[in-house]
């Protein structure tokens, strides 16, 4: 596919730059494959989670209990060969519980820090909103700066570093709402769904899929994932492609049905996706589908709608009135 | 959780719009008034649109125009003001970013100028109910008003003032329209107007479709508004007789005639009309030389189309001039020829005697008003209708002529007003029949005086007479009337009407000419021959010469007569009951009153046939201009695109087929997709593959900075697709 699309540009360089997106290509399509295999029904979770591993995006999962997350966290760890932690939200969730704290060793007489879950390469935060506001103002470094500061010293996370969270719909009880700071450092939402009746019948004959887990193949290792996470990052971006963006987002900002329309860091966030789209579609620039593809994981959580309004339904009638660049 | 007022956005106005007005409209402390003032003439943006602007100086050019069409002025007058306008506009055009201020000054005097000449020339030339005296400087007022005003339209407000002078122009030409071919020039100023209004509106909403919807309405409530306007019109009944006290009369430039009471030629002279015996020939505008001394039969020629007068008249009729009672054989003398002079100012009462009709007649007849608008030079005879009682004439004397001729002191040319009242003396074909029984002398009731007259014939006239009496037995004809019947239709039948007649050989008898050897001529034949028929039968006969009513103008209530509207008839004596009874044998067709929507019906297509070839040939031209506008537009618009647009350009073509349009928030994938799924290409591998190549090198072309950086490669890309798109439409 990538010879096909960038025929003609031959020389020595071009040749391994090709081979690099040729090898990235390959790698996000077997990882999709991966995870289709065990998780069935939840196509567009699977694909915005492997957007995410691309991008280096947190991603958001809103759903139910029992449809298959902390599975989807599990398959995303084993495949990539990378270790992950499971992190279960709570009333009496302290940061120090995430992070990992300090302890006194009386053998050494010094403190020694010991690092919480979160030091995990992939981390599944179950019931994020269960958690309280002080645990989860605890995670905005973690998820920004990729550090942790604990007692003055700062500890640097590992690179690749995912979060996976999940959160309970809203309205069930024992909630406390994500901040809009904390909702925005998400790169990427979505949610599993249930399987539709098919895709359930053969869940059912397949048996739980936890087992299934520990027989997945590993595509990857931590270092092919840096790598990859860094090719993305070298997809090409034409300034039509920008100002689309620019017109998406100010274009929320004017809709008289959202409250608060997409920042400037949800557009820069829209097109790191859009860039690791690209690389799932096996190109090396960024084309108007890409982002139009990538608008529901990056912007519907962003947004506060007014009340009674479906954030899907204006993010597609803002598309609608932005002619697509030509 | 963040909260965000929203903010009514406030609405531009026009001062904001252009900060120049802002500035003068910022209301400090100066007083309401002067700030109003300020207001009202603060300068507005400049139009840009040379397409409007063209449009509204084409309107007022063709509004001009009409007025020169009507003859309100003259050619010069009309190149003229026609050229300042034209270089008062493309002035404006180059000066609308900073107008000079100094040109108002100039313009406001150049106004006030033209404004006074008009109220000089309306005093000058208005008089009671001079309605067409008036209208010229009006017509006049409207032009240079704006021509001059064409220096100073750099605003659309002041175009929209040009268009509406358009409509005045319009107006005013119509009031004096010659015909209802005039609402040619009528359709194409509403046509303009329509563009201009829809332009006007188009840029004030800036959005295509809605200006298209625009013009729908805009047409539709016109065809409405015309639909009622024309059906109000077809059944509205004609207009009523006159009501009025005094009636208009004037006369423009006062030139007496050489011979008081003698007749002339009334500026028309007759170039060479062919004389007997003589072929060719050719009479000048009015000039039929009937209205004279004599009517020579002999003469030939032909009169044109100009129109000589205009009639507003109760009832139309024939607008007799005057009447001869001797023949020679080949020309129509009065006896006896003495005039008689007459007093009053301006209302003469005619006397009974004049017409010879018996006085007992005349009383409770209906009464007709004529008044006589003179657009061309014409004999000093006043026309009317039988029989005329009260004549409004704006002079001390008039004179009675013989033949019931009423001649003036004075030339009569264009301009000259005059009204007549006369008395309706037609009787009906019934009537008629019974006032002069069989058996009753056909002389009944004739002043002994011109029983010698009106029964004179210069021979025996045997082979006529002969006729004569043959005729009658045929048609078993007794009373007058059924004699003047049975002749008129034996004429009908055996006789044809010609203007292109031989002439009249040396020496030959007129009416035995056209009654045995040629036995075609036109009304001075016919009418001569009847006449001469009627006296060899012993009915007294006379010549009548004059004007038919000619065409009614629904407009303008006018009844216009042409030069070659001339015409000679018969008048009979039909006792001392029936007095003098006009008959025409050359068209013996009785005149109805006309209505007005049947008028403009009837003109309307005879004006198509007429023109059929160029209406035709016009909206084939028209279609063509149209056709090429929008072909190079097209071309212009396509290499104006970006080479993206370009190729969609081309994919909706091909998509066209199949009823498949790139929608502009579609990206090109979602638009191929969509083509794919068509069922002529859905199962041809080759299509879909052509289909995906296009999309995979569109996307590169169009979105691969990369790419765009090699002009190389994009050129090597831009021919691919655009040979791939080829190879595409011609694939299907």
């Amino acid at each position: 596919m990538f010879t096909q699309t960038n025929q003609g540009r031959q020389n020595n360089q071009g040749t391994q730059v090709i081979a690099e997106f040729e090898d990235a290509f390959k790698t996000a399509n077997a990882l999709i494959n991966n995870l289709s295999s065990i998780i069935f029904g939840a196509d567009q979770a699977v694909r915005a989670s492997v957007l995410a591993c691309l991008s280096g995006k947190h991603i958001l999962l809103e759903d139910t209990p029992g449809v298959g997350k902390t599975v989807l966290a599990k398959a995303l760890a084993a495949s990539l060969g990378a270790n992950v932690a499971r992190i279960q939200g709570q009333p009496d969730l302290l940061p120090g519980d995430i992070t990992g704290f300090n302890i006194y060793r009386q053998e050494l007489g010094q403190f020694e820090f010991r690092p919480g879950p979160i030091f995990s390469q992939i981390v599944l935060l179950d019931e994020l909103n269960r958690t309280p506001p002080r645990t989860q103002a605890a995670l905005l470094e973690t998820m920004e700066e990729k550090q942790v500061t604990v007692d003055g010293t700062t500890y640097n996370l590992p690179d690749p570093h995912l979060i996976v969270a999940t959160q309970n719909p809203v309205s069930q009880y024992g909630t406390f709402p994500l901040v809009e700071s904390q909702v925005d450092r998400f790169g990427i939402s979505t949610s599993l769904g249930y399987p539709n009746f098919d895709e359930e019948v053969q869940l059912m004959i397949s048996g739980s899929s936890d087992s299934k887990v520990t027989t997945i193949e590993a595509i990857a290792n931590i270092e092919k994932w840096k790598i990859i996470q860094e090719i993305t990052a070298k997809v090409s971006l034409s300034e039509k492609i920008a100002g689309f963006v620019v017109k998406i987002i100010s274009g929320t900002r004017k809709s008289p049905s959202i409250k608060l329309g997409a920042s400037p860091r949800a557009g820069l966030s829209l097109i790191e996706i859009a860039k690791a789209e690209a690389i799932i579609q096996g190109r090396t620039f960024v084309t108007p589908d890409d982002i139009i593809n990538c608008i529901e994981f990056s912007l519907s959580h962003r947004l506060i709608v007014e009340p009674g309004s479906n954030v899907m339904e204006i993010l597609k009638s803002v598309l609608q009135s932005i002619p697509v660049p030509l | 959780m963040a909260t965000r007022t929203p903010t009514a956005k406030p609405k531009l106005t026009k001062a904001e719009l252009n900060p120049e007005v802002s500035e003068i409209l910022q209301k400090g402390n100066i007083p309401k008034i002067i700030y109003l003032i300020k207001k009202a003439n603060a300068p507005l943006p400049p139009e840009n649109s040379t397409l409007l602007r063209i449009v509204i100086v084409t309107g007022v050019l063709l509004g001009i125009y009409a007025c020169y069409e009507v003859q309100e002025i003259s050619f010069l007058t009309f190149i003229l003001v026609s050229s300042v306008m034209i270089i008062g506009n493309i002035f404006s055009a180059i000066t609308r970013n900073n107008p000079y201020s100094w040109i108002k000054i100039i313009l406001a005097i150049a106004a006030t100028s033209v404004f006074l000449n008009t109220v000089v020339s309306v005093i000058g030339a208005a008089t009671q109910g001079n309605i067409p005296s008036i209208l010229s400087p009006l017509a006049s007022l409207f032009m240079w008003t704006v021509a001059i005003h064409s220096f100073d339209v750099p605003a659309r407000r002041d175009l929209t003032f040009s268009l509406s002078g358009s409509a005045g122009l319009i107006a005013v030409a119509s009031a004096q329209a010659i015909d209802s071919s005039f609402g040619i020039i009528v359709i194409g100023w509403l046509f303009l107007s329509i563009i201009s209004l829809n332009l006007l509106w188009k840029s004030q909403v800036n959005s295509k479709e809605t200006a298209k919807q625009a013009l729908i309405h805009t047409l539709s409530a016109l065809t409405v508004a015309a639909v009622v306007a024309f059906t109000i019109v077809l059944i509205l009944p004609p207009p009523k007789p006159l009501r009025s006290l005094t009636f208009p009369s004037s006369i423009q430039n006062r030139v007496p005639v050489s011979n008081p009471g003698g007749l002339t030629q009334g500026g028309a002279t007759p170039s060479a009309p062919a004389k007997p015996g003589q072929p060719g020939g050719k009479v000048q505008v009015g000039g039929y030389l009937g209205f004279a001394g004599p009517l020579n039969t002999g003469l030939r020629g032909s009169l044109s189309n100009k129109i000589i007068m205009r009639v507003r008249a109760t009832k139309p009729g024939y607008w007799l001039g005057e009447t001869f009672n001797t023949w020679n054989g080949q020309s129509w003398t009065q006896t006896p020829s003495k005039t008689e002079e007459l007093t009053g100012n301006p209302s003469f009462y005619i006397p009974f005697k004049l017409t010879g009709e018996p006085p007992q007649l005349l009383f409770g007849l209906p009464q007709n008003t004529e008044t006589f608008y003179i657009a061309a030079p014409l004999p000093n005879l006043l026309f009317g209708t039988e029989s005329p009682v009260q004549i409004y004439y704006p002079d001390s004397h008039l004179y009675l002529g013989g033949g019931r001729s009423i001649r003036t002191r004075d030339v009569i040319d264009a301009g000259t007003i005059y009204t007549v009242i006369s008395r309706e003396v037609r009787l009906t074909p019934t009537q008629l029949q019974n006032i002069m029984p069989a058996g009753t002398s056909y002389t009944n009731g004739l002043p002994q005086m011109e029983l010698a007259t009106d029964l004179q014939l210069p021979k025996p006239y045997y082979r006529v007479k002969a006729l004569a009496k043959n005729i009658v037995e045929q048609y078993h004809a007794r009373s007058t009337y059924q004699i003047v019947s049975a002749l008129e239709s034996w004429m009908g039948i055996h006789m044809r009407y010609s203007l292109n007649i031989p002439p009249l050989p040396p020496h030959a008898d007129s009416v035995d000419e056209f009654l045995f050897v040629t036995k075609t001529g036109f009304c001075e034949q016919i009418s001569s021959a009847l006449v001469v028929m009627l006296r060899s039968l012993g009915i007294p006969a006379r010549e009548a010469v004059g004007y038919v009513s000619g065409s009614y103008n629904p407009i303008t209530n006018l009844y216009q007569v042409k030069a070659s509207d001339a015409h000679a008839w018969v008048q009979v004596w039909y006792g001392q009951n029936g007095g003098w009874q006009d008959t025409d044998p050359t068209a013996s067709v009785p005149y109805s009153t006309p209505s007005p929507g049947k008028i403009i019906l009837k003109d309307t297509v005879s004006f198509i046939k007429t023109n059929l070839i160029t209406i035709l040939l016009t909206l084939i031209i028209l279609i063509l201009l149209i056709l090429i506008f929008r072909t190079t537009s097209r071309i212009i618009g396509y290499r104006k695109l970006a080479s993206g647009q370009k190729i969609i350009y081309k994919l909706n073509k091909f998509g066209a087929r199949f009823k498949i349009q790139h929608a502009p928030e579609e990206s090109i994938s979602l638009f191929i997709e969509k083509l794919k799924q068509v069922n002529e290409i859905k199962n041809k591998q080759n299509l879909i593959l052509k289909l995906e190549s296009i999309n995979r090198q569109f996307d590169d072309l169009e979105y691969n900075p990369e790419t765009a950086k090699n002009h190389k490669e994009v050129n090597k890309l831009k021919a691919q697709i655009f040979n791939d798109l080829t190879e595409l439409s011609k694939s299907i």
